[in-house]
């Protein structure tokens, strides 16, 4: 009971009703007691009452069929499974897939990737993973590789400026890489200095991660050294846009530094305006290569399995 | 006029097994105090939202566990909200009347149209009486007389405790006593 339950009026002369009274009135069986109430009471019974509403069209289909009232239940619980199975499935395809393009990138740890890659190679899939001959062999069957092999190690000369964006990726084993690549000891100098973090535990995965996508880097740039040796402002035109598309795929072989591959398809683009040629295609690649180095490297390591 | 509990009870029994004539049966013995409590809380088509509160009820009857006492309170809670979402409307847009349904037309002799406009009148008299109570005083004594609840089920509808319904429909009698009171002194 609240304060607004009280009229204000209402303590004003003698018209207090018990709940006797009350019960009495409101079931019509108090009219001695009170006949003006009373009468009130049941002309308000009768302004209010009225004949049973004629059932609409909606409600009598509704009652015409006549659904149980258990299968809604049932409805209901087969709904929510089926709500959480696809839930569930959508989760585990989501991670699935973050975790599938982290393996192509190579990007995973290193334990991780190479689990991933001897599992994917059973079923025909070359993804990038510890030492995976499998992937090294393609990489090697690459004729284009030997042309693309200068370009991409004159790349690689300039990135020294930017050491501190060198991907972890690069820290290739020679030894590993140099089993396959009789080239290898060139690969060490270019590379060397855009590794500053070497560590021997990373079985080259880039030369791996490079592996589908090596053969269109190396392809490329390789028709730009063809261009460049021809003509080298047509070839650094060339070059330049040939440059960029690998600096995208660069970039989606990273997995991290997608950005970065398009910017650097930008700069080398830009360098070919210059007419460099060669060299300038080479170094807007290495000059962000720095932040994909990663792609660089392994399409160097590419070169030199080829040769 | 007003369905007992027990043959409530055998309805709704029905109804839940899935009877269309169960359905029919609530229909019929809550349809007239459903429409008629509507009709009292100022809802313009009482006929369409009664139709429109049986079949919510209909649709959500397999989430209802009880009797036919307890349904009975659960029907006119949805009712009760359906009045006031019907309220809140036509605050928010504008009535369309229809020229045609306003017409009086005398279907009947003398006695007839003057037993009409009686009715007219005492149902404008009490409108205007109830009107004057606070608005959970009208509601609790609408629920009484004319949807025949008890006070544990007009309880269950408004809201409220047992004893704040009780004193409620005390005050609102008075307040209607008072007001009787001050009708009859008024010279006429």
């Amino acid at each position: 009971m609240s304060a607004d339950d009280v009229d204000g009026s209402e303590m004003n002369g003698n018209h207090e009703i018990d709940d006797a009274a009350a019960e009495a009135l409101i079931a019509g069986l108090d009219r001695d007691g009170d006949p003006v109430l009373s009468d009130l009471l049941g002309d308000v019974r009768t302004a209010y009452s009225s004949p049973a509403p004629v059932m609409g069209a909606a409600l009598a289909s509704f009652v015409a069929g006549a659904p149980s009232p258990q299968p809604p239940a049932r409805r209901r619980i087969t709904k929510m499974r089926s709500l959480l199975t696809t839930k569930l499935a959508v989760a585990v395809a989501s991670v699935v897939a973050g975790s599938g393009g982290l393996a192509v990138a190579g990007a995973l740890p290193a334990p991780v990737q190479s689990t991933v890659s001897t599992a994917a190679s059973h079923v025909g899939l070359n993804l990038p993973g510890h030492a995976s001959p499998r992937a090294v062999d393609v990489t090697s069957n690459n004729p284009a590789s030997g042309v693309s092999k200068t370009h991409l190690f004159d790349v690689g000369e300039t990135p020294t400026s930017t050491p501190d964006t060198v991907a972890p990726e690069p820290t290739d084993p020679p030894e590993s890489c140099s089993t396959d690549t009789p080239d290898t000891p060139d690969t060490p100098t270019t590379v060397a200095p855009t590794d500053p973090s070497p560590s021997p535990t990373d079985p080259c995965p880039p030369a791996d991660g490079h592996d589908g996508s090596g053969d269109n880097h190396s392809g490329d740039q390789q028709q730009s050294g063809d261009n460049q040796s021809g003509d080298q402002h047509e070839s650094g035109d060339t070059g330049g846009s040939q440059t960029s598309s690998g600096g995208r795929q660069q970039s989606g072989d990273s997995g991290g530094g997608s950005q970065s591959g398009g910017d650097q398809g930008g700069s080398s683009q830009s360098g070919s305006d210059h007419g460099g040629g060669q060299s300038s295609g080479g170094q807007s690649g290495s000059d962000h290569g720095g932040s994909s180095s990663g792609g660089d490297q392994t399409t160097s390591t590419t070169v030199a399995s080829g040769n | 006029m007003h369905a007992s509990d027990g043959e409530l009870d055998v309805a709704l029994d029905a109804a839940r097994a899935g009877d269309g004539r169960g359905f029919d049966a609530i229909f019929r013995a809550l349809g007239a105090p459903v429409a008629g409590y509507l009709r009292a809380r100022g809802v313009h088509d009482p006929d369409d939202v009664a139709n429109a509160v049986f079949l919510r009820t209909f649709r959500a009857l397999h989430t209802f566990q009880g009797n036919g006492e307890r349904f009975r309170s659960w029907l006119f809670t949805i009712a009760h909200h359906a009045s006031i979402d019907d309220r809140r409307r036509r605050a928010r847009r504008v009535l369309e009347t229809d020229l045609d349904a306003v017409s009086v037309e005398p279907a009947g002799g003398a006695d007839e149209v003057a037993y009409a406009v009686f009715a007219r009148l005492a149902a404008e008299r009490v409108d205007a009486l109830l009107a004057r109570l606070s608005p959970d005083q009208c509601d609790v004594l609408v629920l009484r007389i004319v949807a025949d609840l008890s006070v544990d089920q007009t309880a269950a509808v408004v809201g409220k405790s047992y004893e704040a319904v009780k004193a409620l429909q005390r005050r609102g009698l008075a307040a209607l006593k008072r007001e009787l009171s001050a009708d009859e002194a008024v010279p006429r």
